[in-house]
């Protein structure tokens, strides 16, 4: 039986377990996310980790180990990330601090999330992630891209310029944010690399000038350095096209 | 060549080390002459794009340099993305030379932006947002390499990469000083610019306060 539902002008929502809801509208029925999972969903895409390890037991055996976890060297963000973990599935992260740089782990040892996340395909592979659009209405696609955006995203000012860039080593997953931009009106630039013969190349893309006010407005991030450069930008009007 | 991602973003820190041994020790064959220990990351106050690449021929002491390395890169600021360990028949650290004088290379970024100036005027694009004798601003992205001498290991180099110089240099240096202070690296052999005039791309373009700007950045990837 469901306690609550919301009937919206064109579709009713219905709560259920694990962040998620039941969309009913003229389009389908079909399962979306909280926007806090989403919140969750992108901050682990851009800075974090869902898997699992199989290790044999002194005994005998084996043990399987499950970790969702979460790394960052922002309070905040560490804040943000145990606050959506709490809201999606009631439960509490445990903090490690790296000692010599200050990163901070917050992990998250529970089989029924790692399952969860894994059932989205959020991370298809070690090092890769993948955005569940098909899960995400308008509010939790602009949710997720706030999580990744204050991982992995970068507002950085240059002679007085500003540039809002998307940062990620997996390519598939960076066009994927870039679909979902778009899927929200956004004009995002095409995916550059910067090569790195030796090593593993870098992607980015970046948000055209004419919709930084969009986005802050949209989008935004969690990340203080972020949220200072936004609000000083909306102040001085920068962003819009002349 | 064998080549391989031995630790990631979401690894356990302490991993590093021992998976780059581990994965040395199966690879490494008797032809083998040198291995390649590149690390990449970004530096996210300044937005720089950083990577780090260390060369050895022995490869004992891996473990502790693939550590030191990582702990270089995690500045409390940083976001390491991936090491690969690279194998090589041929000590192929003689391809990378770096060898100009700061003064040098800050002159050739100078140059470069004339050049690239000159050369976004006549673009279409450019040019009709030009009409009015406008000036024109280009920020181009810019990316530095330094060479390091070692008694540790054969040879490291440095590469950052934005649209900012100043930003450049400074982490070019903060990374520099933190190499030596760790003992990978003894002193600054020279430093060298990416040659990439003919590739960069019109990245976005915008009038602001009657000037007209452009960003130019690395080629869009194809599908």
């Amino acid at each position: 039986m469901f306690v609550k539902a919301t009937v919206e002008e064109e579709r009713i929502l219905f709560p259920l377990s694990r962040g998620f809801m039941l969309e009913v509208s003229g389009r389908g029925v079909r399962e979306i996310t909280i926007p806090e999972k989403a919140l969750l969903m992108g901050m682990v895409a851009a800075d974090g980790s869902n898997r699992s390890r199989r290790e044999p037991r002194r005994r005998g055996g084996y043990r399987t180990d499950y970790l969702t976890a979460f790394y960052s060297d922002d309070l905040e963000l560490i804040r943000m990330f145990d606050e959506s973990a709490n809201r999606v599935y009631n439960l509490a992260s445990h903090h490690y601090v790296r000692k010599r740089n200050g990163l901070i782990t917050a992990a998250i040892y529970s089989k029924g999330i790692y399952y969860d996340l894994s059932d989205l395909n959020l991370k298809p592979g070690p090092y890769e992630f993948h955005v569940p659009r098909e899960h995400l209405d308008d509010e939790g696609k602009r949710a997720f891209l706030k999580g990744f955006f204050s991982g992995d995203g970068n507002v950085s000012v240059s002679g007085g310029e500003i540039t809002i860039r998307f940062y990620s080593r997996c390519r598939e997953g960076l066009e994927e944010l870039r679909q979902t931009l778009m899927d929200l009106g956004f004009h995002p630039r095409g995916i550059r690399e910067d090569r790195e013969p030796k090593g593993k190349s870098t992607y980015s893309f970046l948000i055209p000038r004419s919709e930084h006010i969009k986005f802050i407005n949209e989008i935004g991030s969690y990340r203080p350095k972020h949220v200072r450069i936004f609000e000083e930008m909306k102040r001085r009007g920068e962003g819009r096209e002349e | 060549m064998s080549k391989a991602m031995i630790w990631g973003w979401g690894d356990e820190p302490e991993l590093a080390g021992e998976n780059a041994e581990k994965y040395v020790s199966k690879r490494w064959k008797d032809t083998t002459r040198e291995c390649s220990i590149a690390l990449t990351g970004r530096i996210t106050d300044e937005d720089v794009l950083f990577s780090i690449t260390a060369y050895v021929s022995d490869k004992s002491g891996l473990k502790d340099l693939v550590d030191d390395l990582l702990d270089v890169g995690l500045t409390g600021k940083s976001k390491i993305y991936s090491i690969t360990v690279s194998l090589y028949d041929d000590k192929v650290s003689d391809e990378e030379r770096y060898r100009e004088s700061l003064n040098i290379v800050q002159e050739a970024c100078k140059r470069r932006e004339q050049t690239l100036t000159k050369m976004f005027r006549e673009n279409p694009e450019v040019k009709a947002l030009l009409e009015g004798g406008k000036p024109l601003i280009v920020i181009p992205v810019t990316t530095l390499f330094c060479e390091l001498e070692s008694e540790r290991v054969n040879k490291v180099i440095v590469k950052a990469g934005n649209y900012n110089l100043e930003d450049i240099l400074s982490i070019l240096h903060l990374l520099i000083n933190r190499l030596i202070e760790r003992n990978v690296a003894k002193n600054i052999l020279g430093y060298g610019l990416r040659e990439d005039i003919e590739e960069l791309e019109i990245d976005d373009l915008y009038v602001k306060e009657g000037k007209v700007y452009i960003w130019l950045g690395h080629p869009a990837v194809k599908h």
